[in-house]
Protein backbone atom coordinates (compact mmCIF):
# COMPACT_ATOMS: atom_id res chain seq x y z
CA UNK A 1 0.00 0.00 0.00
CA UNK A 2 3.02 2.34 0.93
CA UNK A 3 4.55 1.77 -2.39
CA UNK A 4 1.19 2.51 -4.48
CA UNK A 5 1.02 6.15 -2.23
CA UNK A 6 4.14 6.72 -3.19
CA UNK A 7 3.87 5.82 -6.74
CA UNK A 8 0.36 7.43 -6.99
CA UNK A 9 1.96 10.75 -5.52
CA UNK A 10 4.83 10.92 -7.88
CA UNK A 11 2.51 10.94 -10.85
CA UNK A 12 0.65 13.57 -9.26
CA UNK A 13 3.61 15.45 -8.43
CA UNK A 14 5.00 15.35 -12.47
CA UNK A 15 1.51 15.96 -13.76
CA UNK A 16 0.83 19.13 -11.68
CA UNK A 17 4.05 20.26 -12.42
CA UNK A 18 3.42 19.94 -16.39
CA UNK A 19 -0.15 21.72 -15.67
CA UNK A 20 1.34 24.53 -13.79
CA UNK A 21 4.02 25.11 -16.67
CA UNK A 22 1.20 25.71 -18.77
CA UNK A 23 -0.29 27.96 -16.68
CA UNK A 24 2.54 30.34 -16.49
CA UNK A 25 2.98 30.87 -19.65
CA UNK A 26 2.85 34.18 -20.29
CA UNK A 27 2.33 36.24 -23.83
CA UNK A 28 5.57 37.66 -25.38
CA UNK A 29 6.07 41.24 -25.56
CA UNK A 30 4.31 43.38 -27.72
CA UNK A 31 1.69 41.11 -28.72
CA UNK A 32 -0.74 43.52 -29.12
CA UNK A 33 1.28 45.93 -31.83
CA UNK A 34 1.90 42.97 -33.92
CA UNK A 35 -1.63 41.40 -33.93
CA UNK A 36 -2.85 45.06 -34.66
CA UNK A 37 -0.67 45.51 -37.54
CA UNK A 38 -1.93 42.08 -38.70
CA UNK A 39 -5.33 43.51 -38.25
CA UNK A 40 -4.77 46.70 -40.53
CA UNK A 41 -2.64 44.52 -43.50
CA UNK A 42 -5.64 42.45 -43.86
CA UNK A 43 -7.87 45.43 -43.72
CA UNK A 44 -5.72 47.05 -46.24
CA UNK A 45 -5.79 44.15 -48.06
CA UNK A 46 -9.58 43.87 -48.23
CA UNK A 47 -10.32 47.38 -49.09
CA UNK A 48 -7.80 47.74 -52.43
CA UNK A 49 -7.17 43.71 -53.84
CA UNK A 50 -5.09 45.34 -56.42
CA UNK A 51 -3.34 48.07 -55.28
CA UNK A 52 -1.81 49.81 -58.28
CA UNK A 53 1.09 50.83 -55.76
CA UNK A 54 2.20 47.05 -55.96
CA UNK A 55 1.35 46.59 -59.37
CA UNK A 56 3.53 48.43 -61.77
CA UNK A 57 1.37 49.30 -65.38
CA UNK A 58 4.13 46.36 -67.18
CA UNK A 59 2.84 44.17 -64.72
CA UNK A 60 -0.33 44.26 -65.41
CA UNK A 61 0.35 44.03 -68.85
CA UNK A 62 2.08 41.21 -68.92
CA UNK A 63 -0.33 39.36 -66.57
CA UNK A 64 -3.09 40.17 -69.85
CA UNK A 65 -0.44 38.91 -72.67
CA UNK A 66 -0.13 35.58 -70.17
CA UNK A 67 -3.79 35.32 -69.39
CA UNK A 68 -4.21 35.78 -73.46
CA UNK A 69 -1.63 33.41 -74.53
CA UNK A 70 -2.83 30.32 -72.43
CA UNK A 71 -6.42 30.78 -73.51
CA UNK A 72 -5.27 30.47 -76.85
CA UNK A 73 -3.05 27.02 -75.92
CA UNK A 74 -5.82 25.74 -73.96
CA UNK A 75 -7.99 26.05 -77.21
CA UNK A 76 -5.64 24.80 -79.23
CA UNK A 77 -5.11 21.66 -77.53
CA UNK A 78 -8.31 20.99 -76.88
CA UNK A 79 -9.22 20.93 -80.66
CA UNK A 80 -6.44 19.06 -80.74
CA UNK A 81 -7.17 16.51 -78.28
CA UNK A 82 -10.25 16.29 -79.36
CA UNK A 83 -8.86 14.70 -83.01
CA UNK A 84 -6.62 12.80 -81.47
CA UNK A 85 -8.25 11.21 -78.35
CA UNK A 86 -10.90 9.46 -80.89
CA UNK A 87 -7.68 7.22 -82.92
CA UNK A 88 -5.84 7.09 -79.32
CA UNK A 89 -9.02 5.76 -78.05
CA UNK A 90 -9.90 2.99 -81.16
CA UNK A 91 -6.22 2.12 -80.65
CA UNK A 92 -6.01 1.47 -77.13
CA UNK A 93 -9.38 0.61 -76.05
CA UNK A 94 -9.76 -2.31 -78.99
CA UNK A 95 -7.50 -4.59 -78.10
CA UNK A 96 -8.05 -4.53 -73.50
CA UNK A 97 -11.87 -4.56 -74.09
CA UNK A 98 -13.20 -7.54 -75.65
CA UNK A 99 -16.06 -7.19 -76.48
CA UNK A 100 -18.98 -10.70 -76.42
CA UNK A 101 -20.43 -11.64 -79.36
CA UNK A 102 -23.59 -9.20 -78.66
CA UNK A 103 -21.12 -6.18 -80.10
CA UNK A 104 -21.83 -8.40 -83.36
CA UNK A 105 -25.29 -7.37 -83.23
CA UNK A 106 -25.08 -3.69 -82.48
CA UNK A 107 -22.64 -3.00 -84.90
CA UNK A 108 -21.59 -5.65 -87.50
CA UNK A 109 -17.70 -5.59 -88.20
CA UNK A 110 -16.97 -3.84 -91.79
CA UNK A 111 -14.24 -5.36 -93.62
CA UNK A 112 -11.76 -2.30 -94.30
CA UNK A 113 -11.47 -3.60 -98.04
CA UNK A 114 -14.81 -3.85 -99.23
CA UNK A 115 -14.99 -0.20 -99.70
CA UNK A 116 -17.77 0.65 -96.88
CA UNK A 117 -17.27 3.79 -94.51
CA UNK A 118 -15.81 2.14 -91.41
CA UNK A 119 -18.08 2.76 -88.22
CA UNK A 120 -17.72 2.85 -84.82
CA UNK A 121 -19.73 1.62 -81.90
CA UNK A 122 -21.51 4.62 -80.10
CA UNK A 123 -19.83 5.32 -76.62
CA UNK A 124 -22.77 4.24 -74.59
CA UNK A 125 -23.43 0.94 -76.83
CA UNK A 126 -19.86 0.16 -75.78
CA UNK A 127 -20.10 0.93 -72.23
CA UNK A 128 -23.49 -1.04 -71.87
CA UNK A 129 -22.02 -3.75 -73.81
CA UNK A 130 -18.86 -3.94 -71.63
CA UNK A 131 -21.19 -3.51 -68.17
CA UNK A 132 -22.81 -6.77 -69.70
CA UNK A 133 -20.06 -8.69 -70.27
CA UNK A 134 -18.52 -7.57 -66.80
CA UNK A 135 -21.66 -7.98 -64.01
CA UNK A 136 -18.97 -7.22 -61.12
CA UNK A 137 -19.03 -3.70 -62.14
CA UNK A 138 -22.73 -3.39 -61.19
CA UNK A 139 -22.25 -4.83 -57.82
CA UNK A 140 -21.86 -2.25 -55.05
CA UNK A 141 -18.73 -1.76 -52.94
CA UNK A 142 -19.37 -3.78 -49.47
CA UNK A 143 -20.07 -1.35 -46.17
CA UNK A 144 -17.25 -1.23 -43.76
CA UNK A 145 -17.25 -3.45 -41.15
CA UNK A 146 -18.58 -1.75 -37.89
CA UNK A 147 -16.89 -0.57 -35.02
CA UNK A 148 -15.71 -3.03 -32.40
CA UNK A 149 -17.50 -2.75 -28.90
CA UNK A 150 -16.29 -1.83 -25.66
CA UNK A 151 -16.17 -5.02 -24.83
CA UNK A 152 -14.57 -6.84 -28.24
CA UNK A 153 -12.04 -3.71 -27.77
CA UNK A 154 -11.14 -5.39 -24.30
CA UNK A 155 -11.22 -9.19 -25.59
CA UNK A 156 -8.69 -7.66 -28.02
CA UNK A 157 -6.29 -6.12 -25.91
CA UNK A 158 -6.16 -9.21 -23.42
CA UNK A 159 -5.78 -11.06 -26.69
CA UNK A 160 -2.32 -8.55 -28.22
CA UNK A 161 -1.07 -7.45 -24.36
CA UNK A 162 -1.34 -10.90 -22.13
CA UNK A 163 -2.54 -8.75 -19.24
CA UNK A 164 -5.29 -10.55 -17.86
CA UNK A 165 -6.37 -7.85 -15.90
CA UNK A 166 -8.87 -6.65 -18.07
CA UNK A 167 -10.64 -9.24 -17.79
CA UNK A 168 -12.44 -7.99 -14.64
CA UNK A 169 -13.86 -5.33 -16.29
CA UNK A 170 -16.26 -7.58 -18.17
CA UNK A 171 -17.82 -8.93 -14.87
CA UNK A 172 -20.53 -7.07 -14.38
CA UNK A 173 -20.40 -7.39 -10.46
CA UNK A 174 -16.86 -6.01 -10.45
CA UNK A 175 -17.25 -3.52 -12.84
CA UNK A 176 -20.09 -2.18 -10.50
CA UNK A 177 -18.07 -2.58 -7.82
CA UNK A 178 -15.70 -0.31 -9.72
CA UNK A 179 -18.07 2.60 -10.84
CA UNK A 180 -19.72 3.16 -7.18
CA UNK A 181 -15.62 3.29 -6.27
CA UNK A 182 -15.36 5.75 -8.63
CA UNK A 183 -18.36 7.65 -8.26
CA UNK A 184 -17.43 7.92 -4.44
CA UNK A 185 -13.90 9.50 -5.54
CA UNK A 186 -15.61 11.61 -7.86
CA UNK A 187 -17.64 13.23 -4.71
CA UNK A 188 -15.04 13.23 -2.75
CA UNK A 189 -13.06 15.64 -5.29
CA UNK A 190 -16.06 17.54 -5.82
CA UNK A 191 -16.75 18.62 -2.26
CA UNK A 192 -12.43 18.88 -1.97
CA UNK A 193 -12.69 21.31 -5.06
CA UNK A 194 -15.99 23.59 -3.33
CA UNK B 1 3.34 51.45 -35.08
CA UNK B 2 1.76 51.08 -31.87
CA UNK B 3 -2.22 50.77 -29.77
CA UNK B 4 -2.30 54.43 -29.56
CA UNK B 5 -1.76 55.19 -33.09
CA UNK B 6 -2.85 52.76 -35.22
CA UNK B 7 -4.55 54.29 -37.70
CA UNK B 8 -7.49 52.11 -39.10
CA UNK B 9 -9.74 54.16 -41.09
CA UNK B 10 -12.92 53.14 -42.15
CA UNK B 11 -15.55 54.79 -44.40
CA UNK B 12 -18.38 55.26 -42.43
CA UNK B 13 -18.37 56.67 -38.40
CA UNK B 14 -19.97 53.58 -37.26
CA UNK B 15 -17.36 51.46 -38.74
CA UNK B 16 -15.02 53.59 -37.30
CA UNK B 17 -16.31 53.17 -34.03
CA UNK B 18 -16.59 49.50 -34.51
CA UNK B 19 -12.88 49.26 -35.22
CA UNK B 20 -11.81 51.37 -32.35
CA UNK B 21 -13.79 48.57 -30.60
CA UNK B 22 -11.87 45.94 -31.94
CA UNK B 23 -8.78 48.05 -30.81
CA UNK B 24 -9.73 47.57 -27.42
CA UNK B 25 -10.73 43.74 -27.57
CA UNK B 26 -7.14 43.42 -28.67
CA UNK B 27 -5.67 45.33 -25.72
CA UNK B 28 -8.09 43.33 -23.62
CA UNK B 29 -8.05 40.14 -24.59
CA UNK B 30 -5.10 38.93 -26.52
CA UNK B 31 -2.95 37.48 -23.71
CA UNK B 32 -6.00 35.98 -22.52
CA UNK B 33 -6.80 34.10 -26.21
CA UNK B 34 -2.90 33.76 -26.56
CA UNK B 35 -3.00 31.45 -23.05
CA UNK B 36 -5.91 29.75 -24.60
CA UNK B 37 -4.28 28.82 -27.98
CA UNK B 38 -1.02 27.93 -25.57
CA UNK B 39 -2.63 25.29 -24.03
CA UNK B 40 -3.28 23.47 -26.88
CA UNK B 41 -0.45 24.52 -29.52
CA UNK B 42 2.38 24.51 -26.95
CA UNK B 43 4.07 26.78 -28.95
CA UNK B 44 4.29 30.60 -28.75
CA UNK B 45 4.55 31.32 -32.51
CA UNK B 46 1.58 29.43 -33.48
CA UNK B 47 -0.28 30.69 -30.45
CA UNK B 48 0.53 34.44 -31.71
CA UNK B 49 -0.71 32.95 -35.16
CA UNK B 50 -4.17 32.49 -33.71
CA UNK B 51 -4.68 35.56 -31.90
CA UNK B 52 -3.97 37.27 -34.91
CA UNK B 53 -6.79 35.01 -36.74
CA UNK B 54 -8.87 35.47 -34.05
CA UNK B 55 -8.91 39.33 -34.55
CA UNK B 56 -9.17 38.95 -38.52
CA UNK B 57 -12.04 37.02 -37.97
CA UNK B 58 -13.86 39.50 -35.54
CA UNK B 59 -12.51 42.07 -38.33
CA UNK B 60 -14.70 40.17 -40.95
CA UNK B 61 -18.06 40.12 -38.80
CA UNK B 62 -17.53 43.47 -37.20
CA UNK B 63 -21.08 44.20 -38.54
CA UNK B 64 -22.27 41.50 -35.77
CA UNK B 65 -20.55 42.62 -32.94
CA UNK B 66 -23.60 44.35 -31.28
CA UNK B 67 -25.22 40.86 -31.36
CA UNK B 68 -22.64 39.17 -29.53
CA UNK B 69 -23.86 38.83 -25.72
CA UNK B 70 -20.43 37.21 -24.25
CA UNK B 71 -17.79 39.10 -26.18
CA UNK B 72 -15.01 37.09 -23.59
CA UNK B 73 -16.56 33.62 -23.98
CA UNK B 74 -17.16 34.02 -27.81
CA UNK B 75 -13.94 35.38 -28.40
CA UNK B 76 -11.76 32.49 -26.55
CA UNK B 77 -14.38 29.83 -28.44
CA UNK B 78 -13.12 31.61 -32.06
CA UNK B 79 -9.19 30.84 -30.76
CA UNK B 80 -10.05 27.68 -29.09
CA UNK B 81 -11.48 26.44 -32.49
CA UNK B 82 -8.73 28.00 -34.56
CA UNK B 83 -6.23 26.71 -32.02
CA UNK B 84 -7.74 22.97 -32.30
CA UNK B 85 -7.47 23.45 -36.10
CA UNK B 86 -3.95 24.31 -36.26
CA UNK B 87 -3.39 21.48 -34.04
CA UNK B 88 -4.23 19.39 -36.72
CA UNK B 89 -1.04 20.22 -38.67
CA UNK B 90 1.52 19.71 -35.91
CA UNK B 91 3.26 16.65 -35.59
CA UNK B 92 2.75 16.15 -32.24
CA UNK B 93 6.20 14.45 -30.45
CA UNK B 94 7.97 17.80 -32.13
CA UNK B 95 5.80 19.96 -30.01
CA UNK B 96 5.91 18.05 -26.54
CA UNK B 97 9.71 18.17 -27.28
CA UNK B 98 10.23 21.66 -27.69
CA UNK B 99 7.47 22.67 -24.76
CA UNK B 100 9.10 20.28 -22.45
CA UNK B 101 12.46 21.41 -23.06
CA UNK B 102 11.54 25.26 -22.36
CA UNK B 103 9.44 24.15 -19.15
CA UNK B 104 12.15 22.25 -17.39
CA UNK B 105 15.39 24.67 -17.84
CA UNK B 106 12.90 26.98 -16.31
CA UNK B 107 11.57 24.51 -13.15
CA UNK B 108 15.18 22.95 -12.38
CA UNK B 109 18.98 23.27 -12.81
CA UNK B 110 21.02 22.41 -15.71
CA UNK B 111 22.02 18.58 -14.59
CA UNK B 112 18.14 17.68 -14.23
CA UNK B 113 16.90 19.39 -16.68
CA UNK B 114 16.83 16.46 -18.92
CA UNK B 115 15.39 14.40 -16.97
CA UNK B 116 12.93 16.49 -15.75
CA UNK B 117 12.10 17.66 -19.78
CA UNK B 118 11.91 13.54 -20.51
CA UNK B 119 8.92 12.88 -17.45
CA UNK B 120 7.22 16.30 -18.68
CA UNK B 121 6.90 14.78 -22.29
CA UNK B 122 5.52 11.33 -20.69
CA UNK B 123 2.55 13.44 -19.14
CA UNK B 124 2.11 15.28 -22.45
CA UNK B 125 2.43 12.82 -24.27
CA UNK B 126 -0.71 10.78 -22.54
CA UNK B 127 -2.55 14.13 -22.35
CA UNK B 128 -2.99 13.84 -25.49
CA UNK B 129 -3.97 10.23 -26.06
CA UNK B 130 -6.89 10.77 -23.25
CA UNK B 131 -10.79 10.81 -24.80
CA UNK B 132 -11.28 13.67 -26.31
CA UNK B 133 -13.28 15.72 -23.91
CA UNK B 134 -11.16 14.99 -21.14
CA UNK B 135 -8.22 16.48 -22.65
CA UNK B 136 -9.95 19.28 -24.07
CA UNK B 137 -11.72 20.04 -20.41
CA UNK B 138 -7.99 19.41 -18.94
CA UNK B 139 -6.17 21.87 -20.90
CA UNK B 140 -8.82 24.45 -21.10
CA UNK B 141 -8.61 24.09 -17.19
CA UNK B 142 -4.86 25.43 -17.46
CA UNK B 143 -6.20 29.10 -18.33
CA UNK B 144 -6.63 30.14 -15.30
CA UNK B 145 -8.88 33.04 -16.35
CA UNK B 146 -11.32 30.97 -17.30
CA UNK B 147 -13.70 29.96 -14.04
CA UNK B 148 -15.75 26.41 -14.49
CA UNK B 149 -18.83 28.34 -16.43
CA UNK B 150 -16.99 30.35 -19.14
CA UNK B 151 -15.49 26.77 -19.73
CA UNK B 152 -18.84 25.34 -19.89
CA UNK B 153 -19.76 27.67 -22.31
CA UNK B 154 -16.81 27.04 -24.71
CA UNK B 155 -16.82 23.60 -24.39
CA UNK B 156 -20.80 23.12 -25.00
CA UNK B 157 -21.21 21.13 -21.37
CA UNK B 158 -22.80 21.88 -17.88
CA UNK B 159 -20.34 22.79 -15.33
CA UNK B 160 -20.55 19.58 -13.45
CA UNK B 161 -19.76 17.97 -16.42
CA UNK B 162 -17.09 19.83 -17.14
CA UNK B 163 -15.58 19.04 -13.27
CA UNK B 164 -16.55 15.40 -14.19
CA UNK B 165 -13.92 15.41 -17.28
CA UNK B 166 -11.13 17.19 -15.62
CA UNK B 167 -11.68 14.27 -12.21
CA UNK B 168 -11.61 11.49 -14.97
CA UNK B 169 -8.87 13.21 -16.72
CA UNK B 170 -6.28 13.30 -14.03
CA UNK B 171 -7.28 10.18 -12.81
CA UNK B 172 -7.01 7.87 -16.43
CA UNK B 173 -3.48 10.26 -16.84
CA UNK B 174 -2.53 9.36 -13.23
CA UNK B 175 -3.29 5.38 -13.87
CA UNK B 176 -1.73 5.43 -17.41
CA UNK B 177 1.72 7.19 -16.00
CA UNK B 178 1.63 4.50 -13.29
CA UNK B 179 1.00 1.54 -16.12
CA UNK B 180 3.79 2.90 -18.52
CA UNK B 181 6.53 3.68 -15.38
CA UNK B 182 8.31 6.63 -16.98
CA UNK B 183 8.40 8.16 -14.36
Amino acid sequence: VRDDIRFDSREDDAIERTLTGLRQVEPPAGLEDRVLRAVHDKMEIAKDPVDSRRWPAWASWAGLGFAAATALLMVAIALHGHDGSKSEHQAVSAPATRLPDTTAVVNPPRNEFDGATSVRPAKHQVHQVVREAHPKHLASFLAPEPPLTDEEKILQRIARSGDQRPWAILNPETRARDEAASEAEFEQFEQGSK
Amino acid sequence: MTVGDCSLTMPSKADTERLVDITELVQAYSGLLFRVAHSVLRSRTDAEDVVQDVFVRVLERRTMLDEVQQMRVWLVRIAWNLALDRRRRVRPEQMEDEFAAQLATKSVGPEQALAEARRMEAVLREIERLPRAERHALLLATVDELGTAEMAEVLGKSESGVRALIFRARKRLRERLGQRGEL
